[in-house]
């Protein structure tokens, strides 16, 4: 078949296959990929793996699909079930954008429900944020870079953001390395001497920012919050161009409210969606 | 009501509080229950109620009174009255807001201006009191006519924090699934049944319905201090089947423990704890150097992500102390005092 696994070994190899902001997810631990190179076709998939360590089902989002005709498609599709068997996933879902019709009919004939969407991404850019007013607030001294916390300062935020059940876009936040955020983007509340809220962004090598996680302990949450994004808008200001994307996930109801209240009207792209009871 | 029978009660009221409030106080004192910061406010929260039993014994009904002097002293003792109470209603809520918090910087952020409104009454009444003492036509020391503006503008001032307690409690349970101890209605019924005694009765019942509340304050904390261990203010084992039996359906029945015990400096571990210890998980000493960490985290990569995390920051402190970490899952269903008993922690 051709089918070969990615690892962050052998990603470099395809790197034609694969898009930058898609390879650099495949060192993490709950990413899989695979790629299909023959003679024939080409195409390569990347998931994420949800609930893989809980007592939860385990979920399989699909984060990228390319394949350059229908064969390809299914030897793809084929190799994909075989793996998410192997990890006992009981359902997969995705949101694709830019999905060609290959992709699309490829999808549809192996049994996932597909329709048009609304995609749940909002690409914004710097100015964006940059202009609304409650941004534009000077944050206190006890917010700052993550870039100046000591290792273990770092992994008490993090503990403390596990603990409290809020892990924003990092599943494997506890597995994830410091370098992953930007150090002097991503923010932090230190009370007490301790770490009790983090905004944590990470940038993909294209270039777009990510917001990944924005949490704050009681009390005063909501206060620490608005201080974070605060800092790091007025941070990201000073390092980065005007016209800089970043990505807002509206993953969860909080996210879709703070993203509507901050850019009201504002609509993700055109994506298909689907899922498929595995 | 007539001027001795109105003295007389009021100091009765003003040495059944004091007396109240010794009495507390030496309690805590010799239980050493509440100690360091927290010690601090509660001992701050005594002293301003003992100031007001003072100055209530000191309250005077005056009538027809053209004597400068007394109306002045008397309009003192009142003002003085008035703001302390207002003040210790706000050091209440200091003290609440630190108990569940345990915040030093949070206290010293939220509540630096807290005293401004306080002070501006003060202010204001001190004038205007002046302002009647030396008038050329005095006013009796008990006319409410130049009075209750600012008892009125007090009493708004103390609902204001005593709606704030309640805030403050409502948001810590929204977001903590352990107990709090204190009830804030424990303190905010007494403290009304006084204020409508001094409605209805004209009599200093509100002083007394202070200290009732101070009084009941502390017997709740003195239930939470059976579970603490008094070398270094961590839990001890038995609070955990306390706290789940007390947060029935709140998760607390799904946590579980991690062990990190050692053989060398377990002061090193016990700070290192502390400092890393994450909201919404308890610490727990279970013997001279195994310490407990309770809390909601079952998967695999995260327990070892807190695991190796204080290994890491005990070596980065103290290089050469041996920490061993375990944790064992506790069973669907399973009550605290099996899963303690089964991971061979002794319940006190």
């Amino acid at each position: 078949m051709g089918i070969t696994l990615l690892s962050s070994e052998n990603i470099e190899g395809y790197a034609e296959l694969l898009t930058p902001d898609v390879a650099e997810n495949l060192t993490r631990e709950h990413y899989r990929g695979i790629v299909l190179n023959t003679g024939n076709g080409m195409g390569a998939m990347v998931w994420e793996l949800l609930n893989a360590e809980s007592d939860k089902p385990t979920e399989s989002i699909i984060r990228y699909v390319t394949a350059s005709d229908e064969e390809a498609m299914e030897d793809l599709l084929d190799s994909y079930s075989d793996h998410i068997e192997t990890d006992q996933v009981t359902r997969s879902s995705f949101e694709l954008d830019n999905a060609s019709d290959v992709v699309r009919n490829g999808l549809a004939e192996a049994g996932f429900k597909c329709s048009d969407a609304e995609g749940s991404v909002l690409y914004v850019t710097l100015n964006d944020l940059i202009k609304i007013r409650a941004f534009g607030k000077r944050s206190p001294s006890y917010v700052s870079a993550i870039g100046g916390l000591r290792m273990v300062q770092m992994r008490q935020g993090i503990a403390n953001s596990i603990y409290y059940g809020k892990k924003g876009l990092l599943q494997d936040m506890a597995q994830l390395s410091r370098d992953w955020y930007e150090p002097d983007l991503s923010s932090c509340v230190i009370t007490d001497g301790k770490v009790n809220g983090l905004l944590l962004i990470h940038r993909k090598p294209s270039g777009i920012l990510v917001p990944s996680l924005l949490y704050a302990a009681e009390p005063d949450a909501r206060k620490h919050l608005l201080f974070m994004l605060c800092f790091s808008v007025s941070a990201a200001g000073h390092d980065y161009s005007p016209g800089t994307t970043v990505e807002i996930h509206r993953h969860n109801a909080e996210t879709r409210a703070i993203a509507a209240n901050l850019f009201p009207g504002a609509k993700g792209e055109k994506v298909i969606v689907g899922e498929r009871k595995e | 009501m007539n001027g001795f029978e109105f003295e007389i009660v009021n100091v009765i009221i003003g040495i059944v509080s004091l007396g109240i409030l010794i009495f507390t106080w030496i309690q805590n004192r010799q239980s050493n229950m509440l100690r360091d910061y927290e010690g601090r406010l509660f001992n701050a929260l005594c002293l301003l109620a003992a100031c007001e039993s003072v100055a209530t014994m000191f309250l005077t009904y005056l009538e027809d009174v053209d004597n400068k002097v007394l109306l002045a002293i008397d309009a003192f003792f009142q003002m003085t009255d008035g703001v302390l109470c207002t003040v210790l209603v706000l050091q209440w809520l200091i003290f609440l807001d630190y108990v569940l918090y345990h915040s030093r910087d949070h206290i010293r952020r939220t509540y630096r201006r807290a005293y401004v409104p306080i002070v501006i009454c003060v202010v204001i009444e001190f004038l205007w009191s002046l302002f009647n003492v030396v008038a050329p036509k005095g006013m009796s020391g008990n006319d409410a006519v130049w009075t209750m503006p600012f008892s009125l503008i007090g009493l708004f001032i103390e609902l204001y924090y005593l709606t704030a307690s309640f805030r403050l409690v409502r948001i810590y349970h929204k977001n903590n699934v352990q107990p709090a101890f204190l009830k804030v209605n424990l303190f905010v019924w007494p403290f009304v049944a006084g204020y409508l005694l001094l409605f209805f009765t004209g009599y200093e019942f509100r002083i007394l319905g202070v200290t009732v509340g101070i009084l009941i304050t502390w017997f709740r904390l003195k239930k939470r201090g059976r579970f603490l261990d008094e070398a270094t203010g961590f839990y001890k084992p038995g609070y955990l089947p306390y706290a789940e039996a007390g947060q029935k359906g709140r998760g607390m029945e799904e946590w579980s423990v991690m062990v990190f015990e050692t053989d060398g400096d377990a002061g090193v571990l016990a700070e290192v704890l502390k400092a890393f210890r994450p909201e919404n998980s308890a610490l727990m000493r279970s013997g001279s150097g195994q310490f407990l960490l309770a809390g909601s985290v079952r998967e695999p990569s995260e327990l070892r992500f807190i695991m190796d995390s204080v290994r890491d920051a005990v070596a980065e402190e103290e290089p050469g102390i041996e920490v061993r970490t375990s944790w064992t899952e506790r069973n669907a269903g399973e009550s605290a005092e099996n899963y303690l008993r089964r991971i061979g922690v002794a319940l006190d």
